[in-house]
């Protein structure tokens, strides 16, 4: 034993000595964020590009608690971050391969459940107030992230709770023709741990000005709307401004899984859900899906999980099990894209550009690598390998 | 005092002060990116050194300072770990309750910490690798052991890091979560349990 701690010793003297020598400027891209091995601090891997191993790289540690670490906001370089320990919320930029503090604000809440972007410097963010008895009470932030002040603060009482489910989630936001739209549902605690959401949703479209509800939509086709997407995006708007959401009532989310994983469409300028249209993932795929990404030309991906290959909670994560696929949004037509199956509970881990589907995957090799598709040819074709220190590949964002 | 590469680079080299051990080590577990207290709105300056310190050479690959933290850690580790073998070896059974229904109970022993759960309890026997327990705890293995429980499942404990236990009916069969792990449950789950674990 003494033989071994010495030979880990002198392990650990090499590492010191180890001096890379890689002598490269980098005006990093893209930054990865890893959950790493062995309990290692999480860490930013800033990149050039995507498609080349020969690339300039910089990994910068984060901290070890990993349990929030990757609920951050990311736009055009700078990083937003709540504090749920403090309700402090950051603001960041990075500046070469740093990481620099610009500002904070104290905000109410500790946790934001879901956020969109009113205009390029203002951020809408709406948490769930848990007040006595209001639990179905929202607060509306919106923050002026360049100036980082607070513009405007409300909270309302989102109708319908039941005796039963009375526990909110708001899982999308969105701000059309000067209202404020929100989607919702309620859920109910299962004994210590356990949560299933109820059977409806609804979107409530809110006089922004006045800040009193206009109406509400009732929606029984699917449940839980969205999600918290400072983990995981599940709406975007198309090329014409039309809104299109996913719901998530899988285990990983809303845990109501006899409803089926759809998307939705918002048509611009429209505060009513189309009634006429949705895509019934789960009666196409037989799974359910979490996450949902635009990639142009009427066109997502969706990253499903397979149940046959997980067995609860426990071990949802870490098997390798979830698949790509690409959805045409106008015929409902759903492509498995062939890459290789990803571990990991919703991950923000895919972006394009207008010829390729990027997505960084960690595969049963333990390989941990970016993979591309190409819309045109539909041929998969391998990116940058990852660190191998790496675990989970958490985010994948483009900083410019 | 500030994190900064200078800190950083003596840490690694063990010519820390214990002061200075004790902040970079607290900083490497705090949950903020840019500083060890989080508890107040930031004056401008502050903090914006860090990272560029830190992380200050764009010409250089920062793997070197991740190198040097890994090796840290592992040096620190390996002190640890030789200081635990060669000086506490002695195995031990130890059993634990908490009968209160909503407040957690902390134990620390030789080879671990425990923090109970209400209304839980936990016998850990490291000398017939034995666990058997109700309820939740978390536990810190300050060396590695294994435990096979009451449904034969071999647990695997390493030292220095933190696990959930849990034979809840909610998860169906007992779970054990590093604390990692426990970033993928879904958001009402991890807001359960850290209701209950304030310190997870």
């Amino acid at each position: 034993m003494r033989r071994l701690i010495l030979l880990l010793y002198s392990i650990s003297t090499f590492l010191f000595s180890c001096n890379p020598t890689v002598e490269k400027n980098i005006d990093p891209n893209f930054v990865l964020c890893l959950f790493n091995k062995d309990e290692s601090p999480t860490s930013f891997l800033l990149v050039e590009r995507l498609d080349e191993d020969e690339n300039a790289s910089v990994q910068i540690p984060l901290s070890t608690a990993r349990i929030r670490e990757r609920e951050y906001i990311q736009k055009n370089g700078f990083f937003y971050r709540l504090s749920n320990s403090t309700s402090v919320f950051t603001k960041y930029q990075l500046r070469g391969s740093s990481l620099v503090l610009l500002d904070s604000l104290h905000l109410r809440n500790p946790n934001v459940e879901t956020v969109s972007w009113k205009d390029d410097e203002n951020l809408l963010a709406v948490c769930r107030e848990d007040i006595a008895e209001q639990k179905s009470q929202a607060r509306v932030y919106q923050i002026n992230v360049k100036e980082m002040k607070i513009v405007r603060e409300d909270t309302i009482i989102l109708p319908h709770a039941t005796d039963e489910f009375w526990a909110l989630h708001v899982g999308l936001v969105d701000f059309e023709k000067d209202d404020l739209w929100l989607a919702y549902s309620f859920f109910k605690s299962k004994g210590k741990y356990g949560y299933t959401t109820s059977d409806t949703t609804y979107y409530a479209t809110i006089n922004y000005d006045s800040f009193q509800l206009k109406t509400i939509q009732k929606e029984t086709r699917s449940t839980y709307p969205g999600g918290f997407n400072l983990i995981q995006s599940y709406s975007f708007k198309d090329e014409k401004g039309d809104y299109y959401f996913m719901t998530n009532p899988g285990i990983a989310l809303g845990n109501n899984v006899k409803l089926p994983t759809a998307i939705f469409r918002k048509k611009k300028g429209q505060h009513l859900v189309d009634q006429e249209y949705m895509i019934n993932i789960s009666a196409s795929i037989g799974n359910h899906a979490y996450g949902m990404w635009y990639v142009g030309d009427s066109k997502a991906v969706i990253r499903n999980e397979q149940k046959q290959l997980y067995t609860d909670f426990s071990d949802f994560h870490s098997v390798y099990q979830f698949e790509y696929r690409l959805v045409d949004l106008k015929t409902g037509v759903i492509e498995k894209i062939d890459f290789p199956l990803d571990k990991g509970t919703q991950k923000e881990n895919v972006w394009s550009d207008d010829h390729y589907i990027y997505a960084a995957i960690d595969d049963a090799n333990d390989e941990h690598r970016v993979w591309k598709y190409n819309l045109h040819t539909k041929e998969v074709s391998k990116g940058i390998e990852l660190p191998n220190t790496t675990n989970y590949t958490v985010r994948l964002d483009y900083l410019k | 005092m500030k994190i900064n590469q200078d800190i950083l680079h003596k840490y690694t080299a063990g010519q820390c002060s214990a002061e200075e051990k004790l902040w970079v080590e607290k900083w490497l577990e705090n949950d903020s990116w840019d500083s060890i207290d989080e508890n107040k709105a930031v004056a401008e300056e502050i903090g914006q050194t860090i990272w560029e310190k830190v992380s200050s050479d764009t010409n250089k690959t920062k793997r070197i300072s991740w190198l040097r933290v890994a090796a840290a850690a592992s040096i620190v580790f390996l002190l640890g770990f030789s200081f635990f073998y060669f000086e506490y070896d002695a195995l031990d059974a130890q059993s634990f309750a908490n009968e209160s229904m909503d407040q957690t109970k902390f134990f620390t022993e030789e080879h671990y910490d425990v923090l109970l759960s209400g209304n839980s309890n936990a016998s850990i026997d490291l000398i017939h690798n034995k666990l058997i327990f109700s309820g939740d705890f978390i536990i810190k293995p300050k060396r590695d052991f294994t435990l096979l429980d009451t449904e034969d499942n071999t647990l695997i404990f390493k030292a220095g890091r933190e696990y959930f236990i849990s034979d809840s009916p909610d998860f169906g069969r007992i779970v054990v979560f590093q604390k990692s792990d426990l970033a993928f449950l879904p958001f009402n789950m991890q807001l359960k349990i850290e209701e209950q674990f304030r310190s997870i």
